[in-house]
């Protein structure tokens, strides 16, 4: 062996040793690289839902706040002058006359109804009022009114022992039911709807039912119904609920909430 | 013949992983891993068949085999690159590189003698290809832990393999006429490189289980 040999050797297995650093080196970079960016990532990620799910807030706030001012005119303005119309209806002398009379009782009637729809109106619009009823009765309180409407038979069931959920929760959770209602109201020419409470120990369950004509759900665009149910989902992920819809041509539509029960109350029927 | 060298120990291991764990791979582009381990397993054997028992040259059957294998970790990458450019490098590579080889055989080296200039023009493209499965694993905008994805490894094993391959394969044609007391040295790295290969491949597919079906 001369020193030419030993010098390829030894050429060959630094050469060898180095490349293998080297590619140690290459891999070592790449994971810690990699592993910094995910992290990066998952902030970005944790930022952006920060911010949609503030946004959201800040829309539902609005949208609320609007509600509340609506309701507010509804009962201080138009209220107040149809009650005053009916009190002058109330003041007239009775009429000699059958017609006339009979005229004049049907604008009360209709003044009347006009003024407990517009009292109903209100009072669903009115946050603060939903706050006070709580959601069975608020629920209750619009499928009333759609029952009186005489077109639907509405019916709500409640199962389990009931608790309170969070306030802003049952708001959330009031106008997603108004917004199934709505859609089922407009598009879906049921004649029974019926809402589902459900009070697990663990779970909080709501679902809004009809036997109108349904619709394919995964061909939806973006159409009133399909801007409603994307509020509806919108609205689900501000409280951390899943929502589910199913609904095919002819078989009504089902829209479903599970919300898991945040609060420390349990089966006490509270 | 027996006992058998550790090296085929582990391809034998990287082999009976993939069964083991075919029901997870056989619908990803892992499934292809299979029959290569399979090959790789035969082709092993019988080169050791050959030179033990029939105490004959199996330089022949690398020659064909060792091809095989660029070819078919070029074709894996290929499958997970989504840019263009090294899209079309692979595709390049994969059919430029067997009509180069065959060239080689025939015309250059012969069948026969061990076929050096595929080794170091294969071995750099697998370092290449390698650094650009890196590239598209760190350019990613989603998020991708690399030790639950299954190319990371095969892409560390291979680049670490070859890494380890590149010097000896430049110089082979010159240490070949003086190679000496570094041929010891240098075989218990190459040993080493390929259960590191095969170790990688092995839990390639092991972290399937945790991968996502399309990242397979």
């Amino acid at each position: 062996m001369g020193p030419k040999g030993e010098d390829i050797d030894f050429t060959i297995i630094y050469l060898t040793l180095g490349f293998l650093l080297f590619a140690l080196f290459v891999i070592f970079f790449i994971t810690i690289y990699r592993l910094r960016l995910n992290r990066h990532l998952k902030e970005r990620v944790q930022m952006k839902l920060k911010f949609d799910h503030a946004l959201l807030q800040t829309q539902i706030e609005i949208q609320e706040h609007t509600f509340k001012n609506i309701s507010q005119e509804i009962h201080d303005n138009i209220g107040q002058v149809l009650s005053l119309a009916k009190l002058n209806l109330n003041s007239f002398p009775e009429n000699t006359e059958p017609t006339v009379q009979t005229k004049i009782d049907d604008t009360k009637h209709l003044v009347a109804k006009a003024l407990r729809d517009l009292r109903d109106l209100s009072s669903s619009m009115h946050g603060d009022k939903i706050a006070e009823l709580g959601l069975q009765a608020a629920i209750n309180a619009e499928l009333r009114i759609l029952q009186n409407t005489g077109q639907f038979t509405t019916h709500l069931q409640i199962t389990g022992n009931t608790y309170s959920l969070d306030t802003q929760k049952e708001m959330v959770l009031f106008r997603m039911v108004q917004e199934a209602l709505h859609n089922a109201v407009k598009h879906s020419k049921a004649k029974n709807i019926e809402v589902m409470l459900q009070y697990d120990p663990a779970t909080f369950s709501l679902s809004v039912s009809d036997d109108g004509i349904g619709f394919n759900a995964a061909k939806l665009q973006v159409t009133d119904t399909g801007i409603g149910l994307k509020n509806m989902q919108n609205r689900a992920a501000l409280i951390g609920a899943n929502f589910e819809l199913n609904s095919s041509a002819g078989n009504g539509t089902k829209i479903s909430i599970q919300l898991k029960n945040s609060t420390n109350y349990t089966a006490q029927g509270i | 013949m027996f006992p058998l060298p550790a090296n085929i120990y582990f391809e034998i291991a990287a082999f009976l992983t993939s069964v083991i764990f075919w029901n997870k791979i056989k619908n990803t582009r892992l499934r292809w891993l299979l029959p290569f381990l399979l090959f790789i397993v035969v082709v092993e054997i019988l080169g050791r068949y050959i030179r033990k028992e029939l105490h004959a040259p199996n330089v022949w059957l690398y020659n064909i085999s060792v091809p095989l294998e660029y070819l078919f970790y070029s074709f894996l990458f290929s499958t997970f690159y989504k840019k263009n450019f090294s899209v079309a490098l692979v595709k390049l590579f994969l059919v430029v590189f067997p009509v180069w080889v065959l060239v080689n055989i025939i015309f250059v080296q012969g069948f026969y003698n061990f076929n050096t200039h595929f080794l170091k023009v294969g071995s750099f493209c697998m370092l290449l290809f390698c650094l650009l499965v890196f590239v598209e694993l760190l350019m990613g905008e989603e998020l991708v832990n690399p030790f639950t994805e299954p190319i990371f490894w095969i892409a560390c094993g291979l680049f670490l393999f070859n890494a380890g391959e590149f010097t000896y394969n430049i110089f082979s044609d010159i240490k070949m006429e003086n190679w000496t007391t570094g041929e010891k040295l240098f075989l218990q790295i190459n040993n080493n490189l390929i259960f590191v290969l095969y170790t990688c491949i092995i839990i390639a597919i092991i972290s399937s289980l945790w991968a996502p079906k399309e990242k397979i």
